[in-house]
């Protein structure tokens, strides 16, 4: 399912307005730590590697899996709400 | 705290000194006419809102592209971003108080908003880059002021992918949602 999103919008609870930031790191087996492979707060636009280059990430590859971290800032102490936000 | 009579104020400086208050507006008319010698200096910043939180202070406001007043710099579209300079005092009153390290400088393009740059542009119409989305899924926002929260994918029974890009995705919110505010 594609969800697009805008970073400015009129609804009354965007998460625009409670996503403070996202780190996404990528583990390798048995690392807690993990590499950091894409922050993102506002006001960052989105990235691509240059050409002919990525990052592996599987069975054979040397990273096995992601870690989504998220920080919410609620200054309001708003209640009653769910995210779906995250990283294609 | 932003008092019932706060309002963006309009102040000039041409150097590095204590920013003086334009004058109260007392002829509106002839600030607008280009052919008028230019005011010496009058309040030309229209209020729109302003609201504090305990983390943020917003205030908008907005003015004429060229206010015709010799303490404003007229604002042009010469194809180049604006500079745009900010600052804050310290203290929480409505003096202004001297900004000291608290001030920041960007550029903005003002006339050309839209025409952003997207750097995957390439890769979205790339028919061989396949669309892979890692999101919180239906994450209860915790009330407190400051929540951080970790999902976990693991991949590693999957065949090997290769990243090539990242894009933000953020929830617009959703219908019905109460979104109330917690006492306390």
């Amino acid at each position: 399912m594609e969800k697009r999103a805008h970073t400015v919008s009129n609804s009354l609870h965007a998460r625009a307005d409670l996503v403070h930031h996202f780190i996404l790191t990528a583990h390798k087996v048995g690392d807690n730590v993990g590499a950091t492979i894409w922050p993102w707060a506002s006001g960052v636009v989105a990235f691509a590697f240059p050409p002919t280059t990525g990052f592996s990430i599987g069975a054979t590859a040397d990273f096995k899996s992601l870690n989504l971290n998220c920080h919410f800032d609620n200054p309001n102490n708003l209640s009653g709400l769910r995210d779906n936000s995250g990283i294609r | 705290m932003l008092t019932p009579c706060s309002r963006p104020e309009d102040y000039f400086s041409e150097s590095n000194s204590y920013p003086t208050k334009d004058a109260p507006n007392e002829v509106t008319s002839a600030s607008c006419d280009v052919n008028q010698e230019p005011a010496a200096g009058h309040q030309s910043l229209v209020a729109f809102s302003g609201e504090q939180t305990a983390a943020h202070t917003t205030v908008t406001f907005g003015r004429m592209l060229d206010t015709n007043d010799k303490q404003d710099h007229p604002i042009v579209d010469n194809g180049d971003a604006t500079r745009l300079l900010f600052s804050y005092g310290d203290g929480d009153s409505d003096v202004l108080g001297y900004h000291g390290v608290n001030r920041g400088t960007f550029r903005m393009n003002l006339f050309q908003l839209q025409a952003s740059f997207d750097p995957i542009a390439h890769l979205r119409a790339d028919p061989t880059v396949k669309e892979f989305l890692f999101l919180n899924d239906n994450l209860n926002i915790d009330t407190k002021r400051t929540t951080y929260t970790d999902v976990e994918l693991d991949l590693s029974g999957d065949a090997d992918r290769q990243i090539v890009g990242f894009e933000h995705i953020l929830d617009e919110g959703h219908a019905g949602e109460s979104g109330a505010v917690s006492p306390g």
